[in-house]
Parts: C-alpha cells; structure tokens; sequence
C-alpha cells in the first residue's frame, strides 16, 4: 500500500547523501576517457571497453561507500534489476542503431554528406547531453545537468573550433573524473571506518 | 451552554497521537523509511546521528509496535542489519500527519 505522503523532497535528498561518494562521476568519467580514446584513435573495435567501468561501479560501492554510510535501497531488488535490465537494453539498442547508421552514412553521396555533416556535432552534443541528463534524472542527481550542459557546450565549442570529435568527450571525461576523484577523497575524509559505526 | 469537548475535540486529540510515531527519533525513523524500500543500521546512525544505543532501542520499539520489519542477513562475512517499513508502519505515519495537521490547523 503506497501512502499519498508529500515525501519527493525527502527522497531527492537521500539520493544525493546515498550519491555523494562521487563514485558515479569516477566510472562515467572513465567510460568518457575510454569512448574518447576510441574516437581519437578510431579504433571502433574497442568501444566495448566502456563496459569495464560500468562494471566495476558495484564492487568499488560495495567496497568504499557501503562499510562507511551504509547501504539503502530506494525500490525493492526485482524492480531495479528490472530498470537496470531496460537501461542495459536501451544502451544496447541505441549502440546497435549507431553500428546500423555508420555503413549507411559512409555509403552516402558526397553532395548528401556535405548537406548531413553540420548537424552531426548538433546530433552528437545533444545525445551526450541527453545520456548525461537522463543519468541524473535517473539519480535524482541534479549536478549530472550541469555535466550535461559542459558536454553539451565542448562539443559544439570544439565542432566550430575545428577539433575532432573525440576531444570535448576527452575534455568532459577529465572533468567528470577529476570532480569523481575530487568527491571520494573528501567522502572518504568525511566518512572513516571506525568501530563504533559497525552494524548493530 | 456551547459543548466543550466538540468545540476543543481538535485541540483534544492531541492526546490520542499514537506515542510511538510520536517520539522526535522513531517519527524521523519513520519518515525516511517510508521513502525507502530498505536502509541498513550503518546508514540510519550516519544520517539521524543517533547514537547505536538509542538507535537500536528505537528500532525495537518500531518493531514491536509492528510498524518496521528489522532483516539480519550476512553480507561478505559481514552482519548488515537491515530496516523496511511495513503497511502499518505506514498507516501510522499517516494517521499521525493528519492528526498534526488538524491539531495545527486549529492553532492558526
């Protein structure tokens, strides 16, 4: 039985202490800097490789969040899994779309290319300020928005500039990751493993 | 002669308020568990600052009042005790906010 009770605020601000450890941005960060390796070295082959971060996001929680805060759950065990299950599918299926696209747009007429070619900084900044809004949305963790907007802004700033198109996910992938590190150190300050916070 | 007791029933009820949702430390309890599926002890001291002590007799009380469902599982070798509200836990929570909300109401 679910109570019609004004708890929204509360909840929000549980995310964001259950969130604070900053391990997010540390694994996002790293899947930045491995997808902006891949562009800029084109090697396509290993954008698998992003996974390896997203991977490890349980374990280093389990290791350095949980004995120090402790551990909620915000929906019960299936219902995540089930969410987790979609958001798997949804990366799978937009990765797959993107796989599709690329031989069709390779094949394309010189004349078309040239018409498409303007609005694909358009299209790129906006579907990595999309993942990185929708990862806060997602997480109640509003400061993903800014990260969303920073994303956002490089990759057009480096588009006009002439860069290629690895370096604004190279430039956010820093940022993100320096400000991941940046909240651990001071989690980890913050929160020591002591005897007395031991379970009951 | 106006009646008394309905005139003040408002200001009265004060004094059917259930006491276990009203103690300053279980109604927080309560509050955050409502919004949870589950939180652990660990994460309920860091963020009420209760003591282990205090917390743990809270806790009993909520579990014998019926309104939380307190878990002892293992996890890596580690005792994680783990705390979930219950359907009556809930409707107490919200028998009692609208009962404050009248009692305020009626102080306006």
């Amino acid at each position: 039985m679910k109570m019609s009770y004004p708890s929204t605020g509360l909840k929000r601000k549980l995310y964001l202490v259950y969130h604070q450890d900053g391990l997010l941005e540390v694994v996002i960060g790293a899947a930045l800097l491995i997808l902006a390796a891949v562009m800029l070295s084109e090697q396509m082959a290993f954008i698998g490789l992003i996974g390896i971060p997203a991977a490890l996001y349980l374990p280093l929680k389990q290791q350095i969040s949980v004995p120090r805060l402790g551990h909620i759950r915000f929906v019960p065990e299936r219902e995540s899994r089930m969410k987790l299950g979609l958001a798997l599918f949804l990366g799978l299926a937009a990765f797959a779309g993107a796989l599709a696209v690329y031989p069709v747009m390779k094949g394309i007429s010189r004349e078309s290319w040239a018409a498409v070619e303007p609005v694909l900084p358009l299209v790129f900044g906006g579907l990595l300020g999309v993942v990185l809004a929708g990862v806060g949305w997602f997480l109640k963790a509003t400061r993903f928005y800014v990260y969303a907007a920073l994303g956002l802004a490089l990759v057009w700033l480096v588009f006009a500039a002439g860069g290629r198109t690895g370096l604004p996910v190279a430039l956010l992938g820093v940022v993100v990751e320096g400000a991941g590190l940046l909240y651990v150190s001071r989690f980890v300050r913050a929160y020591p493993v002591t005897d007395d916070i031991r379970d009951a | 002669m106006p009646d008394k007791e309905a005139i003040f029933a408002p200001l009265l009820a004060v004094g059917d308020f259930d006491k276990t949702v009203h103690e300053p430390a279980r109604l927080m309890l309560l509050s955050i568990l409502s919004v949870l599926d589950q939180a652990d002890f660990v994460f309920l001291h860091h963020l009420t600052g209760l003591t282990r002590g205090n917390l743990s007799t809270h806790m009993r009380r909520l579990e014998e009042a019926g309104y939380v469902r307190i878990e002892k599982e293992f996890v890596d070798r580690r005792p994680v005790t783990g705390l979930s509200i219950t359907p009556e836990g809930r409707t107490a929570l919200k028998d009692y906010r609208d009962k404050m909300r009248q009692f305020l109401d009626e102080l306006e």
